[in-house]
């Protein structure tokens, strides 16, 4: 288990990858969606969801790290299924 | 000859209570290594009154010891110059109260009527006065007029209030035990790791309140923003155009605001329902001490401090009765027809303070909180004898203004609200009128009250949708608490008093753990509080500090002793101070890393070099010793860029970007001079450009 949080330095929950702040916004970041995706009739997608958050001023600040982190995470993830399908 | 010495709280006291008692005969003015006194001479003796210059002892270490060593417990009152450096004014002024009280046969204490009062009178007669404390008397007063003054003089308190003394050390003391230990043991923790000094603090009251904004502080933190429509309308009946509100105030869906909007635009509706509502408006309560400090930030910014100053200084001039009370009472012994009658002969009162005289009986509209030794803040209906300054003038008015307005009658306010039908959907439009003014009339320019007239409409008519719109919003995160709106809140928590809340306020200000307006905790305050939070959280937590404060309350009513209150104090303290002892390298680790962080983030501008995009950072020359702003892609990129900045005074990096190059703004303090913003881009830009033209 990681001893400190993947976007700071602080120490981690127990069975978590993130500190109790990070945790948090994470937690806040999917209930949310949820709303978000009522609010919109269903047509939105996480990663626009996301981007969303990330520009709003009313973000907190751990969430837009934590959405920044995500967004990364996906980004990555689209690029290793593009090499994968390249091979 | 009977001679009596009475001893004030501050000098301004003292020479009210001198001219008070000048009708016993002719007042002198004297001096004494420096400490002004007054002595009146009358047919039976002589009265001595001098004053302390607020707090002369305080609590300090028994014996000697180093002043980075704890833990420690036990403990002594001592004069304050003994204790703290550069108190020489302190060491001269006891010197001559010690002098005046050789002979004495009857001693008072006057000053103010409260805990800090009582204490600071009793150290003195203890201490100063050889023992004197045993058979001092007591004065009870809440202004410093001549009448008051007179009366309490004449029908002292037999005794010292010993309850309230014993309470007033008790704090103290308590206070010194957790102050003491617990910041020695943050500094030295972060001392011992990193050999560099920074004075961190906290304590019984200190560690909760700044946990409160931490709190706050990780909510906005990890907020998320929900998104809502709300729906606005102009509507226009009988030829006049009016806003109207949609019947639900928050949509949860697009498509929902969608269908409200297509379903309006455009449309004819018709007046179903009118509705109206008086309402009485009750007068406010009289001011205490947290009302006022509440009302003078929400009026002019001040924070609680400064109106705490400014209204000592309003009572040491017997403008207002005392403001350190958490009474909302106004009894009728202060004399209700003779303050007014008073404020009659201030132009701007005198009008008002005339109706009031005209009613047959007044009664002020009282609240629930009582002080047993203070009523509410009040004016004393004295002429003020110098010209006010502008914030004291503002205070003034305002305790003023809520005096007369208690007495008002009660205000009546109707609401009006009609219901336009359209489809199937309804629409509001509200209106609101005040149909009798009554204390509103007094309260005036700080009442807010707002009207919206509507016309006259009828059931039935016509209102014709000229304009709907959805409009998206976001939900908001929790406000960030402002000076007043914490003080609230420990009031509330039943943390800390009336009057050492807003001194721990500054306190947090200046060990650099909340900055702003808006309070905002720092990574420091976060680190503080997370460390006091894993190795000692009954230090931090509310529930704890209240039941301790309880306990010390009990005191002044005699239903608890401070004996027990310390030795509890000490046995909850001892294992917790022992605990950080045994961790102090793990926690100066942290500490260390939090402080350089800080202060890395001091003097890293946000902006990025203009040159090669490198961070820019405050740099102190070590050759000149000047101050600069330099790039640190200086040796990676030999970046050359760099910026002038003003040599003297406090720097600051502000948040905001100048509007005309988009660099991040400046901010230099100097003292006693009013703080100055640039942009040090501009700054240089303008002066290559005169260098350039007086060259050319």
């Amino acid at each position: 288990m990681r001893q400190s949080c993947r976007l700071c330095d602080s120490p981690t929950l127990d069975n978590s990858e993130f500190c109790e702040l990070h945790h948090k916004a994470r937690l806040s970041l999917d209930e949310c969606y949820e709303i978000w995706l009522k609010a919109y009739d269903g047509e939105l997608a996480m990663q626009s969801y996301l981007q969303e958050v990330l520009k709003l001023e009313e973000t907190g600040q751990a969430v837009k790290e934590m959405a920044a982190y995500l967004l990364k995470l996906q980004a990555q993830s689209a690029e290793d299924e593009r090499d994968t399908n390249n091979l | 000859m009977k001679e009596t010495l009475i001893i004030c709280e501050k000098p301004d006291a003292s020479l009210h209570l001198a001219e008070a008692l000048s009708e016993f005969g002719k007042v002198s003015k004297r001096e004494k290594y420096g400490a002004s006194y007054y002595e009146i001479d009358w047919k039976d003796g002589r009265i001595i009154v001098c004053s302390a210059i607020g707090h002369l002892y305080e609590v300090d270490v028994k014996g000697s010891s180093d002043r980075r060593y704890y833990p420690v417990w036990d403990f002594s009152w001592r004069p304050k110059y003994q204790v703290e450096k550069g108190q020489r004014r302190q060491e001269l002024w006891l010197r001559a109260i010690t002098d005046l009280s050789r002979g004495v046969d009857t001693y008072i204490n006057s000053c103010d009527y409260d805990i800090e009062g009582s204490l600071i009178g009793y150290m003195i007669l203890k201490y100063a006065c050889n023992g004197a404390d045993q058979i001092a008397k007591r004065m009870k007063f809440s202004t410093l007029t001549e009448r008051e003054l007179r009366e309490a003089y004449s029908n002292p308190m037999p005794g010292l209030d010993f309850p309230l003394v014993n309470a007033g050390m008790c704090r103290h003391e308590v206070d010194w035990l957790y102050g003491v230990n617990l910041s020695r043991a943050l500094t030295e923790s972060a001392y011992k790791f990193s050999q560099r000094y920074s004075t961190l603090s906290t304590g019984r009251v200190q560690g909760p309140t700044l946990r409160f904004i931490v709190e706050r502080e990780k909510e906005i933190a990890a907020f998320v923003p929900v998104p809502y429509w709300t729906i606005e309308a102009i509507v226009e009946i009988d030829g006049r155009e009016m806003a109207a509100e949609y019947q639900i105030e928050r949509l949860e869906t697009n498509r929902e605001a969608e269908q409200v909007v297509e379903k309006s635009s455009r449309k004819i509706g018709i007046v179903e329902d009118l509705e109206s509502k008086k309402y009485r408006l009750t007068p406010p309560t009289p001011f205490d001490l947290s009302t006022l400090q509440a009302e003078a930030y929400r009026h002019f910014g001040f924070v609680p401090s400064q109106s705490l100053g400014i209204a000592e200084r309003l009572y040491l001039d017997a403008l207002v009765s005392y403001p350190r009370t958490s009474s909302q009472k106004l009894p009728p012994t202060i004399g209700y027809r003779e303050i007014l009658g008073g404020l009659s002969k201030i132009p701007q009162y005198q009008r008002h303070s005339n109706t009031l005289l005209s009613t047959e009986a007044l009664h002020p509209n009282e609240g629930k909180k009582t002080d047993p030794a203070h009523p509410a803040i009040y004016p004393t209906g004295i002429f003020p004898k110098r010209r006010l300054e502008p914030r004291e003038q503002k205070v003034f008015d305002l305790i003023v203004r809520r005096f007369m307005a208690t007495f008002g009658s009660v205000a009546t306010k109707q609401s009006e609200k009609a219901t336009i039908k359209v489809d199937e959907l309804r629409f509001l439009v509200r209106g609101s009128r005040i149909l009798q003014k009554g204390w509103i009339e007094f309260y005036e320019p700080y009442s807010e009250l707002e009207e919206i007239i509507l016309p006259l409409i009828s059931v039935g008519q016509e209102a014709k949708f000229k304009r709907v719109s959805a409009e998206k919003k976001f939900t908001q995160p929790p406000p960030r608490y402002n000076p007043s709106s914490l003080l609230r809140l420990m009031e509330e928590e039943n943390i800390g008093t009336k009057a050492t809340r807003a001194e721990i306020l500054d306190t947090l200000y200046r060990r650099a753990y909340i900055k702003g307006e808006r309070i905002v905790a720092t990574s420091l305050a976060f680190k503080v509080t997370e460390l006091l939070l894993k190795y000692c959280p009954r230090v931090i937590d509310v529930a704890f500090t209240r039941e301790l404060e309880g306990m010390m309350e009990k005191i002044e009513s005699g239903q608890e002793t401070r004996e027990h209150v310390i030795l509890q104090t000490v046995e909850n303290l001892k294992p917790t101070i022992e605990d950080l002892k045994a961790k102090e390298t793990e926690i100066g680790r942290e500490l260390t890393k939090t402080i350089r962080e800080m202060k890395r983030a001091e003097i890293t501008l946000r902006t990025p070099c203009p040159e090669c995009g490198s961070k820019l950072y405050v740099i102190r020359s070590r050759r000149s010793g000047k101050r600069f702003i330099g790039c640190s892609g200086m040796w990676k990129n030999k970046c050359r860029f760099g910026l002038p900045l003003p040599q003297l005074g406090v720097l600051t990096l502000l948040e905001k970007d100048c509007r005309e190059c988009g660099f991040q703004l400046i901010q230099v303090k100097m003292k006693g001079k009013r703080p100055m913003i640039s942009c040090p881009k501009c700054f240089q830009a303008k002066r290559q450009s005169m260098t350039s033209s007086e060259s050319g």
